[in-house]
């Protein structure tokens, strides 16, 4: 049964049906199809609740071999695990709501997220340290738009001088709006026909199988 | 178009040096690390699963680890089924089934900031011999930078226009927009996949046109461009 469903032909018949459920009512207003369409759309919730189950299941066993083996980390992937069960159970026990389930996401990984944001900021240094070198011409003028640009932001500049806002304006409004307008008009374009030539089987990575 | 004739194709430089990024990796005794972006199936998603089949079926012929981070959102967790039976076909399709180790494709959280964090952690680990990163948001310069770090290839995929501007700056190769979409069929080499990018060719052209007709016609006070495209 399962090989059937490896099927490349069946599989593109199920996702050009899928595709026509979802885009049909998009456009015409049919009750029945909208019906199925949300039909569709809570199926889809819960295969993504338990893909989580098994994406649990996977990490948990990873976590385990990697302790087991004691490779490299492997106190990191104890923790994690620890962490991770420890809490479940008492969200299972106490509730969601109790304070031991909600201290260590909102202490913890909250913070622990933010701070992580945060050093996104010395990546961009060491990134622009590298990148900011006036090597050929290109980068040169690359490079002095930058400061021009960086001048006009930094909100010092708007006290004492006017001309950085206004060749700032100038380079927004006319290289930056043109180039992001031509990005959007490829992707765009770019998309419809990705999604053309997955309907029509001729991208089977997204099927999981070899093209 | 004349049959059996593949069409011109402008070289994307990012995607002709994963060969070469594979053959290194190997080379340096290091894994390949990729990743194919946090989000459930969208068209870049879509397009960085060919780049991950493509990427894994060299990397079997080669006898070397793909290591894909997984997660970063719960939508991820719908694309990892589908990423593990890329890679576990690849190596079997290279007669190297059992090199195929589904521990080298960890979920490692369905938290934005909690995934990054692994992700760089595995990064410093492994110390991979070429980073392919795919269409990540504000994390991925720190997945560049650090693989940068080790002495890691860097080839990553722009897909919005902020995202180019700082990766162009960190990565050695980047897909800019559309030619991470045109990744599958750039790489197949298949003329009926090739030849689609051809259309895109086509609509861009007409795009363009309509684009300088729509201007001239606004400076006549003409907004027939602007009510068509409104409609």
């Amino acid at each position: 049964m399962s090989s059937l469903f490896r099927r490349k032909d069946i599989m593109i018949t199920i996702v050009a049906f899928c595709f026509g459920l979802v885009i049909v009512p998009y456009f015409f207003d049919i009750k029945e199809l909208n019906t199925y369409a949300n039909n569709l759309s809570k199926i889809v919730a819960v295969v993504t609740t338990s893909a989580f189950v098994i994406s649990l299941y996977a990490q948990s066993r990873r976590n385990l071999i990697m302790v087991r083996q004691r490779s490299k980390g492997w106190p990191y992937q104890g923790f994690q695990l620890i962490i991770v069960f420890l809490i479940a159970a008492v969200g299972l026990i106490l509730g969601q709501a109790s304070l031991p389930y909600k201290w260590p996401i909102e202490a913890i990984q909250m913070s622990g997220s933010t701070v992580f944001y945060s050093i996104a900021t010395f990546y961009m240094i060491s990134a622009g340290a590298r990148a900011f070198r006036a090597r050929n011409t290109k980068a040169l003028l690359f490079l002095l738009s930058a400061v021009l640009v960086m001048l006009a932001q930094a909100p010092m500049t708007e006290l004492y001088m006017s001309w950085p806002a206004t060749i700032r304006a100038f380079l927004g409004d006319t290289f930056g709006k043109t180039a992001t307008r031509i990005f959007a008009i490829g992707l765009a374009i770019s998309g419809i026909v990705l999604g053309v030539r997955t309907l029509l089987g001729k991208e089977p990575a997204t099927l999981g199988l070899q093209g | 178009m004349r049959r059996g004739k593949l069409p011109y194709l402008r070289r994307v430089l990012a995607l002709d040096v994963i060969e070469d990024a594979v053959g290194r990796s190997t080379e340096m005794g290091r894994p390949i690390l990729e990743s194919y972006g946090t989000v459930a199936f969208d068209q870049f998603v879509i397009a960085s699963l060919s780049t991950l089949s493509y990427v894994a079926r060299l990397a079997a012929k080669v006898d070397n680890r793909v290591i894909v981070p997984i997660g970063g959102n719960p939508g991820s967790m719908i694309t990892r089924p589908v990423a593990v039976d890329i890679v576990k076909s690849a190596y079997e399709a290279e007669g190297k089934g059992e090199l195929f180790n589904e521990n080298d494709m960890p979920f490692l959280s369905y938290e934005f900031f909690s995934f990054a964090a692994g992700y760089v952690g595995l990064i410093l680990r492994e110390r991979p011999g070429a980073v392919i990163v795919g269409p990540e948001t504000a994390d991925a310069l720190m997945y560049v930078e650090e693989a940068n770090a080790v002495g890691a290839l860097t080839i990553a995929t722009g897909y919005y226009i902020a995202n180019v501007a700082v990766l162009a700056c960190a990565a050695n190769y980047v897909m800019i927009g559309e030619e991470a979409l045109a990744a599958g069929a750039y790489l197949s080499k298949e003329q009926s996949r090739i030849t689609s990018l051809r259309t895109v060719d086509i609509f861009k052209f007409l795009a363009i046109v309509l684009v300088v007709v729509g201007v001239i016609l606004v400076q006549l006070k003409n907004n027939f461009i602007i009510d068509l495209l409104s409609i």
